[in-house]
C-alpha cells in the first residue's frame, strides 16, 4: 500500500511504488507508509487484493470525512487486483479507509486488513474552517450542467422563432395619409379662371405659361428633359398653334390684353378637362 | 433656324438671315455642331465670353476660325501652357534699339476673335489676366492703357478630361463666362462626313516642297459678312422685346439655383442677366422679334451649370449638376 499527496506522480512509479510497500504485506493486503496527508490535498494509495478491486462508497457526500475515487485499476503478475486510489481527507485524524471502500463483488471489506491513513490540519484546530466552503458552480444553480445546456439550447431556438412568428403577425402598417399634390390641371384651373377674368398677375402669367408647357408635356407623353419638350410641343399642331398664341400675347411688343371672350376660347382646352374631373 | 409665325418685323427676319448664312458659310468647313455655331453667334451679338469643354479633336478650334472668317473678324488663339506669362497675352514694352525709347508691342489679347486653348493650362495669374482684359475690355502696358478692339470675343477652351498639371478656374472666374457649352462628339454620319472631305484635301505646294491640306486650308476665305453687319446685328439684338413674364422667368430660375437643397452654391444675379440677353440673342437669330420661355429653357444649361456647385451630400449620392437644373425647369411653374 502506498500513500503520497499531489502533485500527482507517473502513474508507472505509482504503481511500483504501492507494489514495494505492499510486498511485506500478507496476500491482499494494504499498508499504511505512515505518512499523513494534509487535510482538503488529495493523497493517493494502492490497494492490492486478491479478492477483487475496491472503489468509493456509493453513499459517500460532502458530508463524509473521507472521500475517494478510483484513479486506476490493474492486475499484478501473480493475479492480484491493483487499485490506486485518491482520497480527500475532509476532517483531521485518523481513519481506517476501509470504512469507505467496497469491494466491486460487494463482499466484505473486511477481507483486506485495514488501511489506516492520517489526515492533518495545517490550521489551528479552533479556526473555522471547511473544505468545500465555495461557491457553488453556476451550474448548480440552475440545477446543473446538462440542465443549463437544455436551457440555452431552448432560449437559442425560441427566440428567433419568437422573432420571425412576431413578424409574421405583424401587419404592415396603415399606409400615412397623405393628401395627394396638386396634378397640373388643378393648378392650372384657378388660373384660367383669372386669366378669363382679366385678373392675372406678372407672376400669374409666368406661371400658367410654364403650366401650360407642363400640360402639354404630359399630354403628349413627352420625356421629363423640358428643353426637348418645349422643342416638340411647338411642333405639334394643336399645342404649337395654341401656345404660340399664348406666347404672342405674354411676350409680344405692345400685345394686348386679349378680350374675355378671346382668353376664353384661347384657354378653353384647359377649362374642359377640369370640368369633366370635377364631381 | 426658321421659328414659323413669330416673325413679324423685317428686321429680326434679317437676323435669321444673317445667323442662316453664318452657319452655312461655317458649314461648309465644319460639319454638324450648328448648336454651337449659335452659341458663338449668341456670345458675339450680346458681347458675352464663351467656354467651350470638349474632348480633343473635335474641331474646336476649326470652328471658332470659321466663324470668325465668315463675319470678317481678326482672329487669334493662344495656346495655354503652364510657363504662359501675362505679358505674352496682353503684350509687353520692348526697348527699340534704334530709336533707344520702349515701344509698346501690343499682345494677341488685341484682336477680335481670341481662342484661349485649354485655359486651365495656365497659372491663376494669367488667367486672371486674360479675365481682367474680358472684363474691362482694357489692357495696361506699363504705364498706358489701352482699348482692346471691338468687337472683343474670348472663347476659351477646356478638356473636361485631362485634369493633371491644369488649375481649375473658379467659380468668380467662371462667371465671366456668358455661356459654357458642352460639345459632343459628332454623329455617325457627320463623322463619316468628316472623313469624306479629309480625302478631298490635297497638296498645299509650297516652293519645289509641298504639305497636305488640312481643314484650316479649307476655311472658305469669302465672308459674307463684316464687322458693321455684326454691329447692326448687334443693334437689332437690343431691339428684341422682353416681356416682364420673360424676366420673371429668368429671375425664378436662377432664385431656384440659391435655394436648392442639393447646391452649395447657386446663380449670381449677373447669371439672369446673362440668361437675359442670350434669350434675347437667340430669339434674334431664330427671326423673332419678342423672347419666349423656348429661349431660356435652351439656354439653361449653358448659362446656369458653371455657375452652380454641388454640395457633398449631392456629389456623395451621384447627382450631376444637369439633373439638378433639369429638377429646377420641371419645378419652374
Amino acid at each position: 500500500m502506498s500513500r503520497r499527496s499531489c502533485p500527482r506522480p507517473h502513474r508507472g512509479f505509482s504503481m511500483l511504488m504501492g507494489s514495494l510497500l505492499m510486498s511485506a504485506a500478507a496476500a491482499g493486503s494494504s499498508t499504511l507508509d505512515g505518512d499523513a496527508a494534509t487535510r482538503g490535498i488529495t493523497g493517493r494509495i494502492v490497494v492490492e487484493s486478491e479478492h477483487g478491486h475496491v472503489r468509493g462508497r456509493p453513499d459517500l457526500d460532502l458530508d463524509s470525512s473521507i472521500l475517494v475515487r478510483v484513479a486506476d485499476r490493474d492486475h499484478a503478475d501473480d493475479g492480484r487486483w491493483i487499485t490506486e486510489l485518491e482520497f480527500i481527507g475532509v476532517d483531521a485524524g485518523v481513519f481506517d479507509l476501509r470504512e469507505s471502500l467496497v469491494f466491486d463483488d460487494g463482499g466484505s471489506i473486511d477481507r483486506i486488513p485495514p488501511l489506516m491513513i492520517e489526515i492533518v490540519s495545517n490550521l489551528a484546530t479552533d479556526a473555522p474552517s471547511d473544505v468545500f466552503l465555495a461557491e457553488a458552480p453556476p451550474a448548480s444553480i440552475v440545477g446543473g450542467y446538462r440542465r443549463l445546456l437544455f436551457v440555452v439550447a431552448v432560449i437559442w431556438i425560441l427566440v428567433p422563432v419568437a422573432v420571425a412568428i412576431r413578424r409574421w403577425l405583424r401587419r404592415p402598417p396603415p399606409p400615412p395619409i397623405v393628401a395627394p399634390s396638386p396634378t397640373v390641371l388643378d393648378r392650372l384651373e384657378p388660373l384660367v379662371r383669372r386669366a378669363v377674368d382679366r385678373e392675372l398677375t406678372v407672376e400669374e402669367r409666368g406661371r400658367l405659361e410654364l403650366l401650360l408647357h407642363a400640360h402639354w408635356r404630359g399630354r403628349l407623353g413627352l420625356a421629363d428633359d423640358p428643353v426637348e419638350a418645349v422643342r416638340r410641343i411647338r411642333t405639334d399642331p394643336e399645342a404649337g398653334r395654341l401656345l404660340r398664341r399664348v406666347e404672342s400675347w405674354l411676350h409680344a411688343p405692345g400685345g394686348r390684353t386679349p378680350s374675355a371672350a378671346e382668353l376664353g376660347e384661347l384657354l378653353a382646352p384647359y377649362r374642359e378637362p377640369v370640368r369633366e374631373a370635377a364631381p | 433656324m426658321n421659328d414659323s409665325n413669330a416673325t413679324t418685323d423685317p428686321s429680326t427676319a434679317a437676323g435669321e438671315t444673317f445667323a442662316r448664312t453664318v452657319s452655312s458659310s461655317v458649314a461648309r468647313t465644319v460639319v454638324g455642331q450648328e448648336v454651337v455655331v449659335e452659341r458663338i453667334l449668341i456670345a458675339l451679338l450680346t458681347g458675352g465670353h464663351l467656354l467651350l469643354e470638349g474632348v480633343p479633336g473635335i474641331a474646336k478650334t476649326l470652328l471658332v476660325q470659321a466663324v470668325g472668317r465668315a463675319i470678317d473678324l481678326e482672329f487669334k488663339r493662344i495656346q495655354f501652357t503652364i510657363d504662359l506669362l501675362p505679358s505674352d497675352i496682353v503684350g509687353s514694352e520692348i526697348l527699340d534699339p534704334e530709336s533707344g525709347r520702349f515701344r509698346i508691342h501690343k499682345g494677341p489679347a488685341f484682336t477680335n476673335l481670341l481662342l484661349a486653348d485649354e485655359i486651365n493650362r495656365a497659372s491663376p495669374k494669367v488667367q486672371s489676366a486674360l479675365l481682367e482684359a474680358m472684363q474691362e475690355r482694357r489692357v495696361s502696358i506699363g504705364d498706358t492703357t489701352h482699348d482692346l478692339p471691338a468687337p472683343f470675343l474670348v472663347i476659351a477652351t477646356q478638356n473636361p478630361v485631362e485634369q493633371a498639371g491644369t488649375f481649375e478656374l473658379p467659380e468668380a472666374q467662371l462667371d465671366r463666362f456668358m455661356l459654357r457649352h458642352r460639345l459632343d462628339y459628332p454623329t455617325f454620319d457627320q463623322e463619316a462626313e468628316v472623313v469624306r472631305r479629309g480625302l478631298q484635301l490635297k497638296l498645299k505646294r509650297q516652293g519645289d516642297g509641298a504639305v497636305p491640306m488640312s481643314a484650316f486650308d479649307a476655311i472658305d476665305e469669302s465672308s459674307p459678312f463684316h464687322i458693321r453687319d455684326l454691329t447692326q446685328a448687334m443693334e437689332r439684338v437690343l431691339e428684341v422685346h422682353v416681356s416682364d413674364v420673360f424676366v420673371r422667368d429668368c429671375v425664378e430660375l436662377v432664385t431656384l439655383t440659391r435655394s436648392h437643397p442639393d447646391l452649395e452654391l447657386g446663380c449670381s444675379p449677373r447669371a439672369a442677366i446673362a440668361l437675359v440677353n442670350a434669350s434675347r440673342a437667340r430669339a434674334f437669330i431664330h427671326g423673332r422679334e419678342y423672347a419666349i420661355p423656348e429661349d431660356f429653357l435652351a439656354l439653361a444649361e449653358d448659362v446656369v451649370l458653371h455657375r452652380i456647385r454641388l454640395n457633398y451630400e449631392a456629389l456623395a449620392e451621384g447627382r450631376r449638376g444637369e439633373d439638378v437644373l433639369r429638377e429646377i425647369l420641371a419645378n419652374l411653374a
